[in-house]
């Protein structure tokens, strides 16, 4: 029959809603409701994984995102993901989960003989015997990682959209259990914004997997339904809070549609990543039960009290039919009792010698037999549980004696007290401190960080009780409220007797007849880990006292997992080994995430096509329709070059640079960065900022300049033109536009804020086209009212004219050393202009040519560009360029370096031109010069080729570079090593290969 | 991430900014007649405390204006933020 | 000017297709407003309130907004964009500089989207890391911020939030505002 264990009604589920999924290839039914998890165990299914190292046979814990066990390969193909946790995946029909770490089968694993030679693979393991030799690593690893396997990654692209975004709130509330929902409906109902987030399918937190009063469930539905109504309250459900971040920055993601199934959500996205900012943040997590440590307590169907009875009430499934409560604390009784009302067999084992009157005659009531001051000292079954056995415990619970009591279950309900989840908190920056009634660790409220002002509530708090957890939030909705100028009035609780945990003796190992590590049984801690407390012992025999050493060396509480069940079993053991108080051990940092998230949930909307930013100039559209080839320039899509049919990079480049000193070439030079520069102070400004003169420049003249740092070193360059007395219109280099003006700004603002001087950006209000050649002069008159002749517009000059009725502005500059003209328009008629240009250059030979052609033309002039020729330790002399510097001004940025010793001494390498002995050879760029070839590195460099093409106008190959005192090594042969061991002899020359007397740009 | 009370725009977030380091460093007059010692203090040399630190901001995604900020830069609290010009804030005794 | 100039060529050209788009319902519209006309006008500290009286009155405004707002109406207002920088949206600004202040046109600088609708917080917010509840950002609210990297301004008028983009960046946000929009069902307006 199916669903064997499904109860006969009762739970959260809706029966009328039959699902249907596999699990490793088998068929099953469920309902909507489930959790993967619930639907498995409804269909007696108990053996889910194997784990981790030990391959051991392993099954279900919790039912909560605590589980650390079962771990599922959900879906197939692009939408399989990995270790995903079935307590958490929505049931949805077609579900397909595979289980993890097991081959062939999960039945049949190879693996498992790892636990056969398990004292071979004691903690530590890897980092001994893998150590040395460290070149062998490399082979290692994989073998390690594939042993070690979890899931399999998908080897498709994600076929899913996901969303990310930001949101601003009054108060956060994290956890929607009886404490979150007091919080957020007692600071909503004062007006604060406040926003819920909980990663359950509904609000109830604890709530949903226990039985609750009338009273309760009336109170909580009241609450969720007056929260979800208000406009100032978001509910997030299904949403995990991953980090919390400094002031109060907290991230969570929302699983929109995962519940729906893969490919499901249409145009929703299947995850959503929230960024958001809280002034004040609830945390009402609540706590996670913890397992007791014993003797093969990893065994399927040893699973957590309270796990078994959120089965029972939430999915209405009992887990088993014979059930062992093994605990120290009184929490599990109410399990004891349910399961006995539901129809099993249950008998209570209790490390606990005295246990109060009124839970003993509840037991009897139920009919439930009773074990005190007994533990369970062993399991039998492999892949699943016959029985246990029960032994009296010693007064000192170091070893167990008398009779062992054989009782056949097939479960164990375990419970070793709760922590609680304090992760939150510790991820806030908040420090912890040891609550010895609870045996726990909570939030040290005087030790939060200030800039992260949060209240945690309830059982995170160590207030297991309802009754505390409901007055601790409001409490905490009321205070925070009014922390953010708001007044809350507490509305009405409901009244509420249980008293949560309960007394607790603490039992941190169980002893069985073996001491700890002999005999085969091992006593688990970390399931996910597969850390065993002997493993806690051999740390500490080899020194690894500390919390922080022990969590590495057994990788305890680390992965996945951050340590929910397993972080203070560990502590507390290691506490007991050292004789030790637990907080002197000390706790280990949580990290984020609290739970796996996927990658695709952080990347958002903003991955693919989405993730880069591109930048269009307004001739964009032309270039595309006109076959450009596309260069990526910072965030600009550059023409690169325009092939022609049959053309490939190097004859189109070579066909560009040949017709820009022929007939006249175009080049969209709107990514320029252009800087409008006003005020009355504006010369004074440039002054200071560049190297040569500018006050006497006059109006309508454009001069070029170079910037310098402080430390003197070339920064930028560019022409720059006086429009006004107090107006200039600066240009920089494409990738310098933006640091350009944050220089010019942060000098205006920080060190002369008495200067009137404004600079602001305007690369995108100008479209520029470029035309430069010979015949220049005859394209731009053909089209423009501007008076082009030598006289009326010389070079290094400016007018204002139209071209075809656009209003522009043309500057005679020149980076090819042709006669040319940079036309500038407003930018909505960039491309008007440019395609106007094209049509009108027909008769002139027009040629469009883009990046690689302006590179190779400016190179045969000798011209530099900034960041490639230069590398930041560069000095205008280094250049070659102190004609730009003046030797007049009083000061100016990076003069005073030019001083120091270091950029004043002989022989720094200085920039020079390089002609390859053999012509046809095109050097690398960043081809070393060395002092002497030798077979391999290292080799005395004495400098390196920052610039090489092949020219068509000089008809060889050429190239630029710095070399150490090149200035005074013209006429000398270098030898250039290359990477592939290739030698090439090169003569040192000037740097300006074409029109040495710069005639052609003048004429 | 940070919120930064920018002196113009008020709490914004850190992505909106960027910072430049140790503040109160003003360029020395008359370069030419420092010594190199003097001239490499000022372009070289800054401090990197661990705890209360002046430093320079600038608002560069929101009024692109500049300021200063008192930060302790071992647990990000920021204690003030104040215009270019305006004197240091003294840095609290107690501060976590 | 001798000639009639010729029409202007938005960012968006070809890439704005007008209708509805994703989820059902429509949670978002998003319009390109065209043809913007957009001057600065900066002033100096001891003259920025004569000069910013004299740009309100000039441009039909009246009063001067404080700092990261704006007065005026979505057809025409002066938005302090720093606390001595103005923008005078839809009118032009004499292009003489005074002593008392500098102006600048940077009309063809930005593209300029209008958002409406319940999602329209939720989907800047998808880029944007600032507080757009009402409260926090009211009506004729200003700021300036990143939008995925990108800086750029919003202003909430009395028509909705008035996002001005840089002209070359205009294409690639348009994208990402587009794509984070179907999920709250966007209609493009023409």
């Amino acid at each position: 029959m199916s669903q064997k264990y499904r109860l006969e009604s009762g739970g959260l589920i809706d029966r009328n809603k039959k699902l249907s999924f596999t699990f490793d290839g088998k068929t099953y039914t469920g309902y909507h409701g489930d959790t993967l998890a619930s639907a498995l165990l409804a269909n007696g299914v108990r053996l889910l994984g194997r784990s981790f190292k030990y391959h051991r046979p392993r099954g279900l814990i919790a039912a909560g995102s605590e589980e650390p066990n079962a771990l599922m390969q959900l879906e197939n193909g692009a939408y399989t993901e990995p270790n995903t946790r079935a307590t958490c995946i929505e049931l949805y029909d077609g579900l397909v989960a595979t289980s993890q770490n097991r081959w062939p089968n999960l039945e049949h694993d190879f693996g498992a003989v790892n636990s056969a030679v398990a004292r071979f693979l004691p903690a530590g393991f890897y980092y001994k015997t893998f150590m040395w030799p460290a070149s062998l690593w490399m082979t290692y690893e994989k073998f390690i990682r594939k042993a070690a396997g979890l899931g399999v990654s998908p080897t498709k692209p994600d076929p899913d959209v996901y969303h990310s975004r930001y949101d601003h709130c009054d108060v956060l509330v994290i956890g929607a259990g009886p404490a979150g929902l007091a919080a957020a409906s007692t600071a909503a109902a004062s007006g604060a914004r406040v926003v819920v987030v909980d990663e359950q399918s509904q609000p109830g937190g604890s709530m949903l997997g226990s039985k609750q009063s009338d009273q309760y469930s009336q109170w909580q539905e009241n609450t969720v339904a007056s929260l979800t109504q208000s406009a100032n309250v978001r509910m997030l459900p299904r949403t995990t809070l991953t980090g919390y971040f400094d002031y109060n920055y907290l991230t969570a993601v929302e699983k929109v549609t995962d519940h729906l199934g893969p490919g499901r959500g249409g145009d929703k996205p299947r995850q959503r990543f929230w960024k958001i900012r809280a002034k004040q943040v609830i945390i009402a997590a609540g706590s996670i039960e913890r397992p007791l440590v014993f003797a093969d307590n990893d065994r399927p169907g040893v699973m957590l009290a309270n796990a078994v009875d959120t089965y029972i009430n939430r999915y209405g499934v009992i887990p088993g039919k014979d059930i062992v409560v093994f605990t120290n604390n009184d929490s599990a009784y109410q399990t004891a009792i349910n399961a006995a009302a539901h129809g099993a067999t249950v008998t209570v084992v209790d490390t606990r010698k005295s246990i109060s009157e009124a839970l003993q005659a509840s037991l009897k009531t139920a009919d439930v037999r009773l074990f005190k001051g007994h533990a369970i000292s062993s399991v039998q079954g492999s892949k699943g549980i016959h029985s246990v056995r029960v032994m009296e415990l010693s007064a000192d619970g170091k070893s167990v004696g008398g009779q062992a009591w054989q009782i056949d279950c097939e479960i164990v309900a375990n419970s070793g007290g709760w922590t609680p989840s304090v992760h939150m908190f510790s991820q806030s920056g908040g420090k912890l401190h040891y609550d010895k009634n609870i045996e726990g660790f909570v939030p040290d409220t005087s030790k939060a960080k200030r800039i992260n002002p949060n209240f945690s509530v309830g059982a995170c708090n160590g207030k297991f009780s309802t009754k505390d957890c409901l007055a601790e939030g409001v409490k905490a909705g009321s205070d925070a409220a009014a922390a953010c100028g708001f007044t809350a009035a507490p509305g009405s609780l409901p009244s509420v007797d249980d008293d949560g945990m309960g007394h607790i003796e603490p039992l941190w190992l169980v002893p069985t007849v073996h001491p700890v590590g002999e005999g085969s049984a091992k006593h688990f801690h970390d399931f996910q880990n597969d850390v065993t407390a002997a493993d806690i012992h051999l740390a500490a025999r080899e020194g690894y006292l500390s919390v922080e050493h022990l969590k590495r060396y057994t990788t305890t509480g680390m992965a996945t997992d951050q340590g929910k069940t397993s972080n203070l079993n560990a502590l507390a053991i290691m506490a007991e080994i050292r004789g030790a108080q637990i907080p002197e051990v000390g706790t280990t940092t949580f990290r984020p995430p609290f739970t796996p998230l996927t990658f695709g949930a952080i990347g958002g909307q903003e991955s693919g096509e989405l993730f880069l930013q591109e930048r269009h100039t307004p001739m964009h559209a032309s270039h595309v329709a006109n076959g450009a080839v596309f260069e990526d320039v910072g965030d600009w899509k550059r023409p690169w070059y325009y092939p022609q049919a049959g053309e490939d990079m190097h004859a189109a480049v070579q066909r560009e640079s040949y017709a820009v000193r022929q007939s006249v070439g175009i080049l969209d030079a709107s990514t320029l960065g252009k800087i409008d520069i006003q005020g009355e102070d504006a010369a004074e400004f440039l002054e200071m900022i560049y190297t040569n003169n500018w006050k006497k420049l006059g109006v309508g003249r454009c001069r070029y300049g170079l910037m310098l740092n402080e430390h003197g070193m070339i920064f930028d360059d560019g022409v720059t033109t006086r429009l006004a007395d107090d107006h200039f219109h600066m240009t920089t280099t494409t990738g310098g536009a933006a640091r350009v003006l944050g220089w010019l700004e942060e000098w205006l603002q920080t060190e002369w804020p008495d200067m009137n001087v404004y600079c602001t950006s305007v690369t995108e209000q100008w479209a520029v086209a470029a035309l430069n050649g010979p015949r220049a002069r005859e394209l731009l008159s053909s089209v423009s009212d501007i008076d082009c002749s030598n006289d009326a517009f010389p070079f290094m000059s400016m007018r204002e004219g139209t071209i075809a009725g656009i209003p522009a502005r043309v500057y005679r500059i020149s980076f090819t050393g042709e006669l040319a003209y940079e036309i500038n328009v407003p930018a909505r008629y960039g491309k008007k202009l440019w395609d106007t240009l094209l049509e009108a250059g027909k008769p002139f030979d027009l040629c469009q040519y883009g990046t690689e052609t302006m590179h190779v033309v400016r190179a045969e002039k000798g011209f530099i560009i900034v960041g490639q020729d230069t590398d930041g330790t560069v000095t205008p002399l280094d250049m070659d360029m102190d004609w730009i510097v003046s030797k007049t001004k009083a000061d100016f940025l990076g003069k005073r370096s030019f001083m120091r010793s270091d950029t004043s001494q002989e022989g720094r390498p200085q920039f020079v031109g390089l002609l390859t002995k053999d012509p046809q050879v095109v050097l690398p760029e960043g081809a070393h010069i060395v002092a002497e070839v030798k077979d391999a590195p290292p080799m005395q460099t004495l400098g390196h080729v920052t610039s090489s093409y092949m020219s068509p106008n000089v008809g060889r190959s050429i190239a630029l570079g710095l070399l150490r005192n090149g200035l005074n090594r013209k006429g000398d042969t270098v030898t250039l090593r290359l990477m592939n061991g290739d030698v090439i002899e090169a003569e040192v020359t000037d740097p300006v290969f074409i029109d040495q007397a710069g005639e052609r740009t003048r004429g | 991430m940070f919120i930064i009370n920018c002196p113009y725009c008020g709490e914004r977030d850190q992505t909106e900014f960027t910072c430049h380091g140790e503040a109160h460093i003003a360029r020395p007059k008359e370069t030419e007649n420092l010594t190199d010692e003097q001239w490499g203090e000022y372009i070289f040399f800054r401090t990197n405390p661990k705890g209360m630190h002046y430093e320079r901001w600038v608002h560069a995604h929101g009024c692109r204006r500049w300021f200063n900020a008192l930060r302790n830069t071992a647990t990000d609290e920021i204690f003030a933020t104040y215009e270019v010009g305006a004197p240091k804030p003294p840095a609290p005794e107690k501060h976590s | 000017m001798a000639e009639q100039t010729p029409a202007r060529i938005s960012a968006l050209s070809g890439h704005i297709i007008p209708g509805h788009h994703g989820v059902e319902g429509s949670g978002v519209t998003i319009k390109e407003v065209p043809d913007l006309m957009l001057w600065q006008m900066a002033a100096w500290a001891d003259t920025v309130d004569r000069a910013a009286s004299q740009v309100a009155q000039q441009s039909g405004m009246g009063s001067v907004p404080g700092f990261a707002a704006a007065t005026g109406n979505h057809q025409r207002a002066l938005l302090r964009i720093e606390p001595l920088k103005f923008w005078v949206f839809g009118a032009s600004v004499s292009s003489e500089s005074s002593d008392q202040s500098v102006v600048l046109d940077l009309s063809h600088s930005r593209t300029h989207l209008r958002l409406t609708g319940d999602n329209a917080t939720d989907l800047l917010n998808s880029y944007m890391p600032i507080d757009l509840r009402e409260r926090s950002f009211p009506v004729n609210s200003v700021a300036s911020t990143a939008f995925h990297h990108v800086g750029v301004t919003l202003w909430r008028s009395d028509a909705g939030f008035e996002l001005f983009i840089p002209r070359g960046f205009a294409l690639s946000l348009w994208e990402l505002l587009q794509d984070a929009a179907l999920q709250y069902g966007l209609t493009v307006e023409p």
